[in-house]
């Protein structure tokens, strides 16, 4: 596409040259300058980046990276290898029945030993579970529920929203427009601290703060059309929310409680969405089974 | 005619080869490795693999779905795989409205590797110490195969339900 607007541009300025060039054509100097005139034509056609959703899916491949990779030197992997391939079969399967089945370096999912129940969304599809959550659940609906949840946050770009403003303008700003040149060790200095104040503001959202009521709602809303799709029976995220408002009670302020807001408002908009979108389906007992055989 | 005359009317013909490339719409592959498959469904049979930066032939759109031509084979990829200056879009060349030039930056920038990168990140690693890497490693090496994955939902009878979004 650059090679075709390059082209008209040259064109452009050719034709505008040619018509005031003197009677027997053009010369090479002034081909030269139809050359510059038309990369200036393309240059004042770029403008900076400016909000998270330009971030390319490479970006949000390696701000993700980095994010999981904070989170794992807090929280260490489970070495349950047979749980582990069962979460990914399952996350991997609904990913694929998401609006964005494909991310840079796909969906991933990763056991991590606490008891608080808790999971984690890195930008670009790195999704952490405690085993914490993974006890509380019953059965496979209630884990795809909460599997399509987190992959519902990587679609909506929930984490990549947290990034301060400030924070992208300074980044797009050393990025730039310009293609080719390799960056100078100051310009990848400066990028580097920009891109640590990046993982800060994520971080901070999926560990302190917590997503919004309003994201939450969305991720469920997404949740529960992926569930459908894929066959699974939705109720299984009204189950699974019902759960944790048995947990809320005894377990108030810690980890996920405090991340998250009242479960019983999520629970009524969750209800209403099933309703009004007609996501009815069946819990088949051969999933409950199979879920068994790897109940913690 | 002497030189410079056919010089002008070279660029002229570069036009119209301009204009034709325009007329061809071509993706980018945005992500790492993508599979482009026999149908428009995310279990279909894979006819031909593509990976970062490849340019795509698109040849028909249906819903998420694109029927594009690489390589030579013809097949079908999903719209998140690819750059989303592509289709059906037939915008003016000289339209440098914002969200053209947005567009065509996000291919610029991946193209030229000059956003948050891998050297970003190796820059990264040096000055954080603690942060688990390689448990990241991992985790991206857990990729469980498409027929499994269709296995594994027919013994759950999972019957999914693929429609246009």
């Amino acid at each position: 596409m650059r090679r075709a607007l390059f082209l008209i541009a040259v064109c452009a300025a050719a034709a505008s040259l040619l018509l005031s060039a003197p009677a027997g054509g053009i010369d090479l100097g002034t081909f030269n300058k139809v050359l510059q005139h038309s990369d200036a034509i393309i240059k004042s056609g770029k403008a900076l980046r400016k909000g998270f959703t330009e971030l390319t899916a490479e970006e949000e491949y390696y701000i993700g990276r980095s994010v999981a990779a904070r989170l794992l030197g807090n929280f260490k992997p489970s070495p349950d290898s047979g749980r582990n391939t069962y979460i990914n079969t399952v996350g991997q399967l609904l990913a694929a029945y998401s609006s964005r089945p494909e991310t840079f370096g796909g969906y991933h999912f990763q056991l991590i030993e606490s008891d608080e129940i808790n999971a984690f969304a890195a930008p670009g599809g790195l999704i952490l579970i405690t085993t914490g959550l993974y006890r509380s659940l019953e059965n496979e609906e209630q884990l795809a529920a909460v599997l399509a949840h987190e992959v519902s946050h990587v679609v909506l770009k929930h984490g990549l929203s947290a990034i301060k403003s400030s924070r992208l303008t300074e980044a797009f700003t050393i990025i730039g427009t310009e293609v080719a040149q390799e960056r100078s060790p100051a310009e990848v200095a400066q990028l580097t601290s920009v891109f640590d104040g990046t993982l800060d503001d994520i971080v901070n959202k999926l560990v302190v703060s917590g997503y919004s009521r309003g994201q939450e709602e969305e991720a469920d809303r997404e949740a529960l059309r992926i569930l459908y799709k894929a066959g699974y029976n939705p109720q299984g995220l009204l189950e699974f929310l019902k759960v944790l408002m048995e947990g809320e009670e005894k377990g108030k302020g810690k980890g996920f409680y405090s991340t998250h807001p009242p479960t019983e408002k999520r629970l009524k908009k969750a209800e209403g969405s099933l309703k009004d979108e007609k996501l009815f389906s069946e819990t088949d007992s051969v999933r409950t089974s199979r879920f068994a055989a790897h109940k913690l | 005619m002497n030189w410079k005359n056919t010089l002008a009317a070279l660029v002229f013909t570069g036009l119209g080869f301009a204009a034709a490339a325009l007329a061809v719409n071509t993706v980018s592959v945005i992500v790492q490795k993508t599979s482009i498959r026999k149908d428009s469904q995310f279990f279909a049979p894979t006819v031909a693999e593509a990976k970062h930066k490849d340019q795509l032939t698109v040849i028909e759109e249906k819903g998420a779905w694109l029927k594009v031509s690489h390589q030579g084979k013809e097949g079908w990829i999903h719209i998140s795989a690819v750059s989303s200056r592509a289709v059906g879009e037939k915008k003016g060349v000289l339209s440098f409205g914002r969200e053209e030039a947005a567009k065509v930056s996000e291919d610029e920038v991946t193209l030229a590797g000059k956003g948050f990168s891998k050297q970003v990140e190796d820059e990264y690693k040096k000055q954080k110490p603690g942060l688990n890497f390689a448990a990241v490693d991992a985790m991206e090496r857990v990729d469980i195969p498409l027929p499994d994955l269709a296995a594994f939902a027919a013994a759950g009878n999972l019957e999914g339900r693929e429609e246009e979004r």
